[in-house]
């Protein structure tokens, strides 16, 4: 005979109010005070606020921003550069490569800088381009590889290498100075290429990228400027320049 | 085992203990306590930061929900910029154009937060279905044009309320929720790697509201809870939280590391924006506005962040302000919603663009705006 089936009794519930709530509570309790316990002990190394205030200001100061309105003390050789720039050059950015007036030779602007006929980024250096022409044959010195000058031809003609250099260079005289005549030999194939184009799209060029150079250096000043340059000083006779949008930013 | 009357006398006792403890550590942290950032800058001579109202301008309005806008955030290489809204969409923008790339309707559209993938392949978004939506952005679109879903987070009980990849890992997502847990999911498998809260004692006790991971040590982040308190996080330890953050009196809408990755700000309903030093847990600075002269109540800050230097902390308001704290000085230096082309409703979702040069701002009047500088700059 089978079992007779008989009633289960019902299943427990859990215990939610009673002892083991409790007892949970008392086990949560008894933890967070080890933890408290160990960040107060943990405070006895703790360095004072004025120490993260000092990290905080340090942080903020060394970094520049884009969203923030600068006060800067303008760079020295900056202006210095400028003052060259308007007796001189014609070719900011070759020059900007030549005199070093920016801290960072290798800037962009150095690789924008179309008029330079040279073939690598060694033109970046002081002696290349159209000035190096000038300044490798003032010393006597054979040019760089990627330019070839007669070293005759630019023998006390300053104002025609310096201004009209890469015009030599391309046979054509330089717009400083109508009377080159200097004979240089370029043989850097951007060169030849520049060379095929014609006088009057060649000037139009020349125009344009002396802007985009200045464009350029300038950007690039500021830049420079505001990495080196911490909190504004807030002097006096100051250059109030027009920033606008960021360039990507326009609309 | 003990009697009932016995452990009602432990948890008595431990209570005590408790409380004892925290007084002892407030105390001891106001002894610590013996500058804050702005005095400390003011002591130092800081010169404060001026903006015209024409510095910072609206470059950009993205025009294209139809609902209020949730939340919004940037790729980190193009300038990309996902958002969610009330209408159920997620819409990728193209910020330099101002022109959608993708727009993803959802299966379930409360959304509240998104997040796009470190690569800017993918995008992720979150709400009240209490699972996080994975969508390709380079999979085919169905026979409708919509977007399918190519994986879903699913294993909290409660609303997702904000979501961010771990950088540099598109297979590492940590979500926060109102199940007051914060969860690291691997997305490529959907399985969770680790909960943060829930059933351990030192979690949140109330809905986790937002979440910050340290970029400068992505192992770190912190979240920000209705509990009033900030909590921090080291994904290899899930057991506990490394530390507990108070000072808040109200929810935490927003929780944003500082640049540095050593200091994070809040925002939250108490009206308030703070700094607090991660390592420390002291509180640097309180940014709070004053009272406004028609209304008692304070506005509650929506949304926080960052600019890329630290020294502005960009704060939206339930009131449609949006004021741009100078973060050393501790004053408010402009008020976006005050500008001319400003939104016209709450500014609920905030986000600078990796390179810090443009703010886009997500509002309830189904907008996002893209701000940038366009001041002088005095070069002396």
């Amino acid at each position: 005979m089978g079992e007779a089936p008989r009633p289960k009794s019902p299943p427990r519930y859990p215990d939610l109010c009673g002892r083991r709530r409790l007892q949970l509570e008392v086990q949560i309790l008894n933890r967070e005070v080890g933890f408290l316990e160990q960040e107060l002990q943990g405070l006895e190394r703790i360095q004072p606020v004025s120490r993260c205030c000092k990290d905080v200001n340090e942080f903020v100061g060394a970094k520049t921003d884009p969203l923030i309105p600068i006060n800067k003390r303008r760079h020295r050789s900056c202006s210095l550069c400028r003052w060259i720039r308007s007796k001189w050059c014609t070719c900011l950015s070759c020059l900007c490569c030549w005199c070093r007036c920016l801290p960072k030779p290798k800037m962009p602007s150095c690789f924008s800088c179309s008029c330079c006929s040279c073939c690598d980024t060694s033109c970046c250096r002081p002696s290349c381009s159209c000035l190096n022409c000038r300044s490798s044959c003032y010393k006597g010195q054979q040019p760089s590889s990627c330019c070839k000058c007669q070293s005759s031809c630019c023998e006390g003609e300053p104002s025609c290498c310096c201004g009209g250099g890469r015009s030599s260079c391309l046979s054509v005289p330089a717009p400083s100075c109508p009377e080159c005549s200097c004979g240089c030999v370029c043989s850097c194939p951007r060169a030849r290429t520049l060379r095929r184009t014609s006088t009057a799209a060649r000037a139009t060029r020349r125009g344009r990228v002396a802007a985009a150079a200045e464009r350029t250096a300038v950007e690039g000043r500021a830049a420079t400027a505001e990495r080196s340059a911490l909190e504004g000083s807030g002097g006096e006779g100051g250059e109030e320049r027009r920033g606008g949008v960021g360039r990507r930013w326009r609309t | 085992m003990a009697s009932v009357a016995e452990l009602k006398e432990n948890h008595a006792v431990a209570t005590a203990k408790v409380n004892t403890l925290r007084e002892r550590l407030r105390q001891r942290r106001q002894m610590l306590l013996d500058t804050d950032v702005e005095r400390y800058s003011k002591a130092q001579g800081r010169a404060p930061v001026s903006f015209n109202p024409t510095d910072l301008v609206c470059c950009r309005t993205l025009q294209g929900h139809s609902g209020k806008v949730y939340s919004l955030d940037w790729t980190p290489e193009k300038n990309w910029i996902v958002s969610a809204s009330q209408d159920g969409r997620l819409i990728v923008w193209n910020a330099l154009t101002s022109q959608k790339t993708h727009a993803i309707k959802l299966h379930c559209p409360w959304v509240m937060t998104c997040a796009f993938a470190p690569n800017g392949q993918s995008v992720a978004c979150g709400g009240l279905d209490s699972a996080c939506s994975i969508f390709n952005l380079n999979s085919q679109a169905d026979r409708d044009g919509n977007l399918p879903v190519s994986r879903m987070l699913t294993g909290h009980k409660g609303y997702v309320s904000s979501c961010q990849y771990v950088p540099d890992q598109e297979t590492r997502l940590i979500t926060s929720s109102g199940d007051q847990t914060c969860v690291l999911w691997d997305v490529t498998t959907g399985q969770r790697i680790s909960i943060f809260g829930g059933e351990f004692p030192s979690g949140h006790t109330a809905d986790v509201f937002s979440l910050s991971i340290n970029s400068s040590n992505t192992n770190m982040f912190v979240s920000g809870s209705c509990d009033a308190t900030v909590r921090l996080w080291d994904i290899r330890i899930a057991s506990r939280a490394v530390r507990t953050y108070h000072g808040h009196e109200g929810d935490i809408n927003s929780v944003k590391f500082f640049p540095d990755g050593q200091r994070f700000g809040t925002g939250s309903d108490d009206g308030t924006c703070r700094l607090f030093d991660m390592r420390t847990g002291h509180q640097l600075q309180v940014y709070s506005r004053e009272p406004d002269r028609n209304d008692n109540e304070l506005p509650t800050v929506t949304s926080i962040a960052f600019s890329i230097s630290g020294r502005l902390l960009f704060a939206g308001y339930s009131n449609g302000d949006c004021y741009v704290w100078d973060t050393l000085l501790a004053e408010v230096v402009l008020n976006l919603g005050t500008l001319q082309n400003s939104h016209e409703g709450r500014i609920s979702c905030l986000g600078l663009s990796s390179d810090g040069s443009a703010l886009c701002t997500g509002s309830w009047d189904k907008n996002l705006k893209i701000w940038a500088f366009s001041g002088h700059r005095k070069i002396v």
